[in-house]
């Protein structure tokens, strides 16, 4: 039964993130849709969370075994991260510029591969899988946020320089807060990449008894992470920051987002029983 | 009785004249207490450097608009020693009545009809004749309600809409391009070439956001000097510059100096220093002091004056945009004064209905008590709290209904109604009293 309700569940949550996402994008210019925007946002991570609750109950697995199950785990991570700060702090500005990120991920995640099926890995943990993917997806979400700040960090700064003072000038945080908020969420970040990618590395001794598997996605993300390590290490020894740093920082999200979406599919072991 | 106001503003009246009018904190009881002997009900005042106002009550508004010509005329003589004529001061003033004075004084509290838009500063001067007027006793019902709603109409345009909220002068627009920079001026350094009053100014408004260190140079050490003491700097020489460019945050330059005072390579070295932490300068000096090539430099932010004003006019573009909401706001909290006035007129019939029901109903509970001398305390207070609560609900939708009715225009057909219903024989009904029983 659960089969036909829960793409209802996730198609309305979709439709209701991209209506969050409008609503926000549009308070930078106004303030009509205020109250429309909280509540098209809470309304669909309800949605989306039941309909999550469904999912796993009726895979009767954590959903972490295919890109769509994870995609949609990822966005309601993000959601839930950008639901709290609204209501603790009050912020809607945040609104924003998360959440059409996140209802970009949602939606994308619809035409991801739903089939997932579980791999016959033997007897093997299945903690220790959840912990791989959930660990990294909670890195991962830290980096795309610090993608944004990177991104709006570099938009704020090009309105300073070419005195370009529009509704997005108003908007945006001053150039310090948002050097400062990206930092942090690489700080943040870092360490769960670095957790999910040792768990990875432990399943994959006590499946396949080696470390190292020679993938595309294992090299690419031992890439991923080397390039947020050193940002981190300039960061803390040089006290790095400003611009460049807002490239460097852009340029790993959109490794980080090539890793996710278009690596996978060069990979045996990250497949997801494609 | 008729809202009626008078007044001049910024946009009607030279400065001479509005002077003229601008009458003195320390007066401003006296020539309220004037308000007692002119045939007027109620009346405030409201006297700034932009505007003199007179908001009144009166039985007939062209009477009532001549007694406050002739008040304001008196004001001129009497405070400021100016002798102007009733016909010289006519072409001046502008006049509003009812609905209008309503909408007037709501525009005028939250900044639209102010000389820079959106200013906040009206909102404590409308505030401040309100009290004025309360304590010299020149308010009534209306005028409470009126000014009571006045001021939650700027309240409401500060906070539901953004007209107030972009700097508007050039100190404060360099103040807030800083902040677009940094997250926080709090304990920042700052440094000012020359010391000028544009830079004064800007260095007072800089250390109000929290701007710790003060540095100022100046060809002559002695105005340095002088400026640093008095906002607690440090005064350096103009070649010293150099050097404490990597340790302030802000430089604000404004020397009659003809070449530039500071270079490319000055500033290149400094942001070097700083690996990547941004330096701000704004350079409001005609002809330019600072190299505009330093605005190509990674961590430095250059702004020239007519940056400044450009930010200035996207800030008013900007007030402008917001206005729009603002006057729904006004509209908004016009209808419900209008709503609010309507509904007065059938308060007296509503108290007359409830008085009418009350003594009833205490009648025939001092009649069932006496016949019922058995009763506990407790069971009389349930007898007399029941009467109570019946009387009230039956009472409460015809007064729902009577003010619903004033609201669309109908309340003489409604008291009439009601009056004969309910048999209500007291002609002349009193004005009410208590406006707590309107709203």
């Amino acid at each position: 039964m659960t089969n036909q309700i829960v793409p209802l569940f996730t198609g309305g949550a979709a439709a209701l993130y991209t209506l969050s996402a409008i609503t926000h994008l549009s308070l930078i210019f106004r303030r009509e849709f205020a109250l429309l925007a909280r509540w098209a946002t809470r309304i669909a991570w309800v949605i989306q969370s039941v309909g999550l609750v469904m999912l796993v109950i009726e895979q009767g697995r954590p959903p972490v075994y295919s890109l769509f199950e994870v995609s949609h785990a990822f966005a309601w991570g993000l959601m839930t991260v950008y639901i709290l700060i609204e209501f603790l702090r009050d912020n809607q500005a945040a609104g924003s510029f998360l959440t059409p990120v996140i209802a970009t991920v949602l939606v994308l995640s619809l035409f991801l591969p739903k089939s997932g099926v579980e791999p016959f890995l033997g007897d093997q943990p299945v903690k220790l899988i959840v912990w791989h993917v959930g660990v990294t997806l909670l890195g991962y979400a830290a980096f795309i946020a610090s993608f944004v700040a990177g991104a709006l960090y570099l938009i704020q700064d090009m309105n300073l320089r070419r005195k370009n003072f529009g509704p997005i000038y108003y908007a945006l945080p001053s150039l310090e807060s948002l050097d400062i908020l990206a930092g942090r969420l690489i700080y943040i970040g870092f360490p769960l990449l670095t957790l999910g990618m040792t768990a990875g590395l432990s399943f994959a001794h006590v499946t396949w008894e080696t470390f190292w598997q020679l993938d595309p996605k294992v090299l690419f993300t031992v890439f991923v992470w080397l390039v947020y390590g050193a940002y981190l290490l300039m960061r803390k020894v040089w006290g790095w920051g400003g611009r460049k740093a807002a490239w460097w920082v852009v340029l790993g999200g959109v490794a980080l987002l090539v890793n996710y979406f278009v690596i996978n599919f060069a990979s045996d072991v990250h497949r997801f029983g494609v | 009785m008729k809202i009626v106001m008078i007044g001049l503003n910024y946009r009607t009246a030279p400065v001479e004249v509005r002077e003229a009018l601008a009458v003195p904190g320390a007066a401003i009881p006296a020539a309220l207490a004037r308000f007692h002997a002119l045939p007027v009900a109620e009346a405030v005042l409201l006297s700034t450097c932009n505007r003199t106002e007179v908001y009144a009550i009166g039985e007939d508004a062209g009477a009532t608009f001549g007694a406050l010509a002739d008040y304001l005329v008196r004001l001129a003589e009497e405070w400021q020693g100016c002798r102007i004529s009733r016909a010289e001061l006519e072409p001046h003033l502008y006049t509003h009545q009812e609905l209008h004075a309503v909408e007037h004084l709501f525009r005028v509290a939250s900044g639209l009809d102010s000389m820079v838009l959106g200013e906040t500063q009206i909102l404590g001067q409308v505030r401040d004749a309100y009290r004025d007027a309360t304590q010299a006793e020149t308010v009534g019902k209306v005028l409470h309600q009126l000014f009571e709603q006045a001021i939650a109409v700027g309240k409401r345009a500060q906070t539901e809409t953004r007209i107030g909220q972009n700097a508007v002068s050039v100190s404060y627009a360099a103040v807030e391009l800083a902040r677009k920079v940094f997250q926080s001026l709090e304990g920042r350094r700052c440094l000012a070439i020359g010391a000028g009053e544009t830079a004064k100014l800007t260095v007072k408004h800089l250390l109000a956001s929290g701007v710790k260190e003060f540095v100022v140079a100046n060809r002559t050490v002695e105005r340095a000097d002088s400026l640093a003491r008095e906002f607690g700097g440090k005064a350096i020489r103009l070649d010293e510059i150099a050097t404490y460019l990597r340790e302030v945050d802000v430089v604000i330059s404004s020397t009659g100096a003809p070449g530039y005072v500071v270079t490319r390579q000055h500033v290149q070295e400094a942001v070097r220093q700083r690996r990547g932490r941004p330096i701000f300068l704004f350079d409001i000096a005609v002809p330019r002091d600072l190299d505009p090539e330093i605005a190509k430099i990674e961590g430095a932010f250059l702004y020239d004056i007519d940056d400044l004003q450009a930010a200035i006019n996207a800030n008013l573009a900007e007030r402008a945009n917001e206005a729009r909401h603002v006057e729904r706001i006004v509209v908004d909290e016009v209808d419900k004064f209008r709503s609010w006035i309507a509904t007065q007129e059938v308060v007296p019939t509503i108290r007359m209905l409830r008085e009418k029901v009350e003594s009833i109903r205490e009648q025939e509970v001092a009649r069932a008590f006496s016949r019922l001398p058995d009763l506990t305390d407790r069971e009389r207070a349930i007898v007399e709290a029941m009467t109570v609560t019946l009387v009230n609900k039956i009472l409460n939708s015809p007064t729902q209904r009577l003010k619903g009715m004033a609201d669309e225009g109908i309340a003489n057909q409604a008291i009439e109604t009601v009056t004969r219903l309910f048999d209500l024989h007291r002609a002349e009904a009193e004005p009410a009293e208590e406006g707590g029983a309107a709203r």
